[in-house]
């Protein structure tokens, strides 16, 4: 009862806020996967907020805003964790964030949906698109998609990594994002 | 298995001693120069080659063992003092066990290191178990103790075939390189 209250004050108060629905930290997961000389290498990015407001059933008037702390990124060991922070890859001293913007969400068909935005990384900011699937869970609503995205494009591995014989150009961005709360 | 011992190694158990021991020695060098290397490009494809020089003498291990098994392998001079065979006969054992283990316990490290082996960029082999970085790094170690063991067989081997040749001036050497023979 007192949550639904501070529930929908906030509502009142954030109503010109993208933010209608509250993501669930703990149960979403923002991952990627990636081929080093064609052996899949998993990661994934341990902290991002998520501003979402999205109602499968107009998902036209979807908004979506994904800021990634980019610091947080586990490649499956310190070796590569390090790296990744470098000034050749993330360059996280300068770029600390990644952000996501969506600008459209299309109905497929079957809680599938075609999803574009754009990815700002490094500096440099680019279209991407992707699909996603809508699952309602009780009162929560379960996003999962991937979005493919060119690593070069935003000079992430530059230099002698831009070689895409050892670390492919193409990553695959996955998430599962939970969401609780009632879109606008 | 039961067989007359041969009274030579054939060709096809020379070449696979001669491949193998090649295999092994690039394993051995790829190891140590990318240990130091920092991460790079070269070192993902330094790494690679060493883990497909691995599966490739994992391979071959089978093809090895197999064929010694229906074949045999010529025994160990019957003169030679009742340890000295011993110890002979132990040491060529512990070399095939461990030309087995080196390998697989690679193999099991990079699965549970989450990087899976895909043979000459092309073969995906299987993860033989979960990611796990605690057991990944208990097989690393595992994987770097078994290497200087073998390595200590590998000098151990190589002294008592020269000293075959060098001091007992016997054929023990020429049944690996017969061309010794025909001098």
């Amino acid at each position: 009862m007192f949550r639904s209250l501070i529930a929908a004050s906030l509502l009142l108060i954030g109503s010109n806020a993208i933010a209608a629905q509250t993501l669930v930290t703990g149960k979403s997961q923002l991952s990627f996967t990636f081929k080093q000389m064609n052996t899949p290498v998993d990661g994934n990015f341990k902290n991002f907020t998520a501003k979402i407001n999205f109602n499968p059933a107009k998902p036209e008037t979807a908004k979506a805003e994904i800021i990634v702390d980019l610091a947080s990124i586990d490649v499956g060991g310190p070796d590569g964790n390090g790296e990744a922070k470098k000034k050749a890859w993330f360059d996280i001293a300068s770029n600390p964030k990644a952000t996501f913007t969506a600008t459209s969400v299309k109905a497929l068909g079957g809680g599938k949906f075609e999803t574009k935005g754009k990815l700002m990384m490094k500096g440099i900011s680019h279209d991407v698109s992707g699909t996603m699937m809508a699952k309602a869970i009780g009162n929560d609503l379960l996003l999962e998609g991937s979005i493919p995205v060119l690593r070069l494009q935003y000079k992430i591995g530059d230099g002698v990594w831009a070689d895409t014989g050892t670390v492919a150009d193409e990553v695959i961005v996955k998430y599962k994002l939970l969401v609780t709360g009632k879109a606008d | 298995m039961k067989h007359s011992a041969p009274k030579n190694y054939d060709p096809l158990q020379i070449s696979l001693h001669w491949l193998m021991a090649l295999l092994i020695i690039a394993g051995f060098i790829l190891a140590w120069v990318f240990a130091d290397m920092p991460l790079s490009p070269d070192k993902f494809k330094m790494i690679n080659w060493h883990k497909w020089t691995g599966i490739t003498v994992l391979g071959l291990f089978f093809v090895r063992f197999g064929y010694k098994l229906l074949k045999g392998t010529p025994a160990v001079d019957p003169q030679l003092p009742a340890m000295q065979r011993k110890l002979v006969i132990g040491v060529h054992h512990l070399l095939y066990l461990l030309m087995f283990s080196l390998p697989l316990v690679g193999w099991l490290m990079s699965s549970a290191k989450g990087f899976t082996v895909v043979y000459l960029g092309k073969f995906e082999l299987p993860n033989l178990i979960q990611k796990n970085e605690v057991i990944g790094n208990w097989l690393a170690s595992a994987h770097e103790v078994i290497a200087y063991t073998l390595l200590t067989l590998i000098v151990l081997h190589i002294a008592g075939a020269i000293k075959h040749q060098v001091i007992d001036k016997d054929a023990t050497l020429a049944r690996m390189l017969p061309f010794l023979n025909k001098k």
